[in-house]
C-alpha cells in the first residue's frame, strides 16, 4: 500500500506510467523554503489537464492535494489544495533529511458507471470506483533539508585578529561573507581559549556578540538591504524573521537581546558554575 | 528534581574522535565514564533546550526486556520532551547523553556481563553511537527510548502512555510497526490500528496473527487514502483485514497472498 509507480488498480489512473487516459496530464511542480529556521514553506504547482476529473473535483466528487513523507520522523500527511499554485507553512522541527512529496487525485464518494471521453478505449468509456480511492498520482519529487539546524547565531560571525587595535578593544565588519569580529591578537588567543566552554560562550555571548551584532543592526538599519549579497544576511534575516524582528526599526539593544534569545539570563542559569 | 540547565552536544570532531577511540576507552566504557572530560573542547556545546541532567539517572539499567524499556522510556520521555523529531535525529545529542548524564544506564544495560574487550567494544558502537536511522531508532541506548515515546505519541496522541504499553507489548510488535513507517506515518491509520490492538482480540493474540494482519492491511489497503476517510471507514476496513488475516491463519494451505 505504499504509494509506488507500480501500484495496480481495479479502476483507472491518470498518471505519467499508465495509458489509463489519452491526451491528459497529472503533474506537480514543488518550492521549497527553509529560510527560516523554524518553518518549511512548501509552494506546489499542481497541473490537472482532464476536464472530467476537474469536473469531478469542481462537484465534489474528488479531491486533490499532496502527501509529505518524511521517513525520519514518521511524518506521513496529506495536504488538500485544489489545482493551480498554494504555499503551505509546516512546522519545520517535524522534518529532517528527505523530503517526498507526491501529488494525488481521490474520489471522496464511490461511483458507479462514470464517464469521460478520456478513457482508454478498453474501458469502454465507464468506469467504476470506490470512496477514497486514488484516481491520479504524479511522480514523487525529492528535497533534501538542511542539516545545518544545530547552527548556532554565533556561526554567522566569524573572528579575525588585528594588530591596530589595543587589548581588548574590539572592531565589527559587516562587509565580509562572515560579519567579522576583529580583536588584538592576544585578546584572539584568549577569545579561542575560552570559546569550546559552555561558560565561556555565555560569557562571549554577552561581553562580544551581543555588541557586535548591536552594530551589526546599526549599520542594517542606517543602509537597508544593502547587505543582502552578503552570506550572513541570509541566516540573519531568516532569525529576525523567525522572531518577529523588523531589522531596520532602529531598536538595538531590545532586538539584539532577543535574537540572542536574552543572554544575560545564561549567566543567571549558570552563576553557580561560573563564580564557584 | 536537578537544576535545569541547556541540553548540550558534542561537536563534530569530538564525535569522530570517540568514535575511532572505542578500544583506547574500553576502561573508561567499563567503569566510570567520561563525565570528567565535559569541560573540555568539544563536549558541551549547549542547544535552546532546557532540560534536567539528573533526570536520566534514574534509568535504571538492570530493568531489561519489555517492562524495563517501558520503565525506561517513560524516564527518556519526560526528561527529553522539549525535544523535536528533526533534532532527535542529531547523533552527536544522543552520544554526548550516553557518554555522560545516561552513562551509568547505558554502561549497566548493555556492557554488564561481557567480559573480553572485543565484546565491549561491539557493544559500545551498537549502543552508544548511532550514525544510521536504524541505529537511532533501534540500537542506540537512549534514543531508542525517546523513539519509542515519540512513536507512540504520534500514533495514539490522545493516550500516549496506553500507546507506549501497546506498541513495547512485544518486541515483534515494536519492529513491525516502527519498519512501516507507510503505515506508522500516516496518523490516522496508524491511530486506527493502535485501537485495533486494544479492541480486536484476534490482533495482538500471537506473533503470527499480527504479522499476518499486517500483511492485510498493506495488501488491502493498497490506493486506498485514509486520510479521505472516517474513523469508523477506517475502523470497518481494519476489521476486514483482521477477518482476513484469521482466515489465513485458518486456512491449511494459506496463499503467499
Amino acid at each position: 500500500m505504499k504509494l509506488s509507480d507500480q501500484m495496480l488498480f481495479g479502476h483507472p489512473i491518470l498518471s505519467s506510467g499508465s495509458n489509463d487516459y489519452h491526451d491528459s496530464l497529472f503533474a506537480a511542480e514543488f518550492d521549497i523554503n527553509i529560510e527560516d529556521p523554524d518553518w518549511l514553506i512548501i509552494t506546489a504547482t499542481i497541473n490537472l489537464q482532464c476536464s472530467d476529473l476537474d469536473t469531478l473535483l469542481e462537484e465534489g466528487g474528488a479531491g486533490c492535494g499532496f502527501y509529505v513523507i518524511c521517513r525520519e520522523t514518521y511524518q506521513n500527511r496529506l495536504i488538500e489544495m485544489t489545482p493551480g499554485r498554494a504555499s503551505h507553512k509546516l512546522n519545520a522541527h517535524h522534518f529532517f533529511g528527505t523530503i517526498q512529496l507526491r501529488p494525488v487525485v481521490w474520489s471522496t464518494e464511490s461511483r458507479t458507471g462514470w464517464t469521460s471521453k478520456y478513457l482508454h478505449p478498453e474501458y469502454g468509456g465507464r468506469v467504476d470506483f470506490p470512496a477514497a480511492a486514488i484516481l491520479a498520482v504524479g511522480d514523487e519529487s525529492r528535497f533534501s533539508i538542511d542539516r545545518e539546524r544545530l547552527r548556532p547565531f554565533e556561526s554567522i560571525f566569524a573572528l579575525a585578529a588585528n594588530d591596530g587595535l589595543q587589548r581588548g578593544e574590539m572592531a565589527v565588519d559587516p562587509e565580509r561573507d562572515k560579519i567579522t569580529i576583529f580583536v588584538h591578537p592576544e585578546t584572539k588567543d584568549s577569545v579561542d581559549s575560552i570559546r569550546n566552554d559552555p561558560r565561556g560562550r555565555t560569557v562571549l555571548l554577552n561581553a562580544l556578540y551581543l555588541p557586535a551584532l548591536m552594530q551589526v543592526l546599526s549599520e542594517v538599519a542606517q543602509r537597508g538591504n544593502t547587505f543582502e549579497n552578503k552570506a550572513w544576511y541570509r541566516i540573519f534575516s531568516a532569525k529576525c524573521g523567525a522572531s518577529g524582528i523588523n531589522p531596520e526599526s532602529g531598536e538595538l539593544l531590545q532586538n539584539a537581546q532577543r535574537l540572542l534569545k536574552y543572554p544575560f539570563a545564561r549567566i543567571e542559569d549558570q552563576k553557580e558554575r561560573l563564580f564557584s | 528534581m536537578g537544576m535545569m540547565t541547556r541540553l548540550p552536544h558534542l561537536s563534530e570532531s569530538m564525535l569522530e574522535q570517540l568514535r575511532s577511540e572505542v578500544e583506547r576507552n574500553i576502561d573508561r566504557y567499563r567503569n566510570n565514564g567520561f563525565a570528567d572530560l565535559t569541560r573540555e573542547p568539544g563536549w558541551s556545546i549547549d542547544l535552546d533546550i532546557n532540560f534536567d541532567p539528573s533526570g536520566l539517572e534514574a534509568l535504571d539499567g538492570s530493568a531489561k526486556g519489555a517492562a524495563g524499556d517501558l520503565k525506561n522510556t517513560r524516564i527518556v520521555a519526560k526528561v527529553l520532551q522539549d525535544l523535536s523529531p528533526s533534532l532527535a535525529n542529531e547523533e552527536r545529542i544522543w552520544v554526548r547523553l550516553s557518554h555522560v548524564e545516561g552513562f551509568r544506564y547505558c554502561r549497566d544495560r548493555w556492557l554488564s556481563g561481557l567480559h573480553d574487550d572485543q565484546a565491549v567494544a561491539k557493544a559500545v558502537r551498537l549502543h552508544f553511537f548511532a550514525r544510521t536511522q536504524t541505529g537511532l531508532r533501534d540500537d542506540h541506548a537512549i534514543s531508542r527510548l525517546w523513539w519509542n515515546a515519540y512513536i507512540a505519541k504520534h500514533c495514539y496522541p490522545h493516550d500516549a502512555d496506553r500507546g507506549l504499553e501497546l506498541l513495547l507489548t512485544r518486541a515483534d510488535v515494536r519492529s513491525s510497526l516502527v519498519e512501516r513507517i507507510w503505515l506508522t506515518g500516516r496518523r490516522r491509520l496508524a491511530t486506527a490500528v493502535f485501537r485495533s490492538m486494544e479492541n480486536d482480540a484476534f490482533v495482538l493474540s500471537s506473533e503470527r496473527s499480527f504479522r499476518e494482519f499486517m500483511k492485510a492491511i498493506n495488501l488491502l489497503g493498497g490506493g486506498i487514502v485514509f486520510e479521505a476517510m472516517t474513523d469508523v471507514e477506517i475502523d470497518s476496513f481494519l476489521a476486514r483485514c483482521s477477518a482476513h488475516a484469521e482466515a489465513q491463519l485458518a486456512d491449511p494451505l494459506p496463499s503467499n497472498a
